[in-house]
């Protein structure tokens, strides 16, 4: 009994790793730091690789308080089929972008959640299996921004101290003059 | 018209004193009051004084007093607006402000110093 057990658990690794290999994605976290009291957009790339024989569905997800800034290019998405896992061959590739919107205001200083991708076989046999794949995200809210001004704005401001200057000369002369 | 020119001048300066603190203390606005932040504060406070400065000057001559009314709520949301969008442009308007009002508070009063042809 314990040997069928065995046998049973060996040909079921013998077929299941394979598909877990089959997906990769890369890179595998982002930490990212944005200043704040600003507001800031970001966009960031992953990439998700097949090696399997199979073309994958591949759905996205994502979770964590971080998913209120992510917004995805798409969610769903169809990759070829790949090499297969023990060949040199690169493997099938698509990117996701995705783009990160962080408002002005936020209540917290740090925010983290994973981008899920998960497939589901096109075509195959018959053991379903599904893996999910997630790239880790970290949004830290760092100090406050400083401001920095155009030219114009510091054009403005000396005008603004001259005249300023100006009219107290001019007052002050005027006084004299009286 | 001497009322109005101080009351411009003294916007001016606070106007000012509100830029600097936007550039170097921006942390300052941050705390928040009745849901809004202090630089919308800061900014009604000063326009405040413009236009208390202004229903006063209305006796005289009414230039310079309706601009000064016109222009403060204008003035107050610009200097909040910029603040909380970092929006330059906004700022840039506000301190355009208080520049014009200078200008035209100097050249009013060359203007009365110097008797017209009409006077004449």
């Amino acid at each position: 009994m314990k040997f069928k057990i065995l046998i049973y658990l060996f040909l079921l690794c013998f077929f299941i790793l394979p598909t877990v290999r089959a997906l990769t994605v890369s890179p595998d976290h982002f930490d990212i730091t944005v200043e704040k009291g600003k507001e800031t957009e970001i966009t960031e790339y992953i990439q998700i690789m097949n090696s399997a024989t199979n073309p994958v569905n591949v759905y996205i997800t994502v979770s964590g308080s971080i998913s209120e800034f992510i917004s995805l290019e798409r969610d769903e998405f169809n990759l070829p089929a790949g090499p297969g896992p023990h060949s040199d061959l690169p493997r099938t590739a698509e990117f996701v972008k995705l783009t990160i919107s962080v408002p002005r205001e936020v209540p917290e200083s740090k925010y983290s959640g994973e981008v899920v991708f998960s497939d589901k076989p096109t075509t195959g046999g018959v053991l379903g299996t599904s893996v999910q794949l997630g790239v880790r995200i970290n949004l830290n809210i760092g100090t406050m921004a400083k401001a920095e001004f155009p030219i114009y704005v510091t054009i403005m401001i000396i005008v603004l101290i001259i005249l300023i200057i100006l009219s107290i000369v001019k007052e002050r002369m005027r006084r004299f003059n009286e | 018209m001497s009322k109005i020119f101080y009351g411009i001048w003294i916007y001016s300066v606070l106007s000012l004193i509100l830029v600097f603190l936007y550039g170097y203390y921006t942390e300052i606005f941050e705390p928040k009051l009745l849901g809004y932040n202090l630089s919308l504060w800061a900014a009604l406070l000063v326009n405040l004084i413009l236009l208390i400065i202004s229903i006063i000057s209305l006796k005289g001559p009414k230039l310079l007093p309706i601009l000064g009314i016109i222009v403060t709520p204008i003035s107050t949301y610009l200097f909040y607006a910029s603040w909380t969008g970092m929006n330059y442009l906004y700022l840039t308007v506000f301190i355009i402000i208080p520049v014009v009002l200078l200008l035209l508070s100097i050249g009013i009063e060359k203007i009365q110093k110097y008797p017209t042809k009409k006077q004449i």
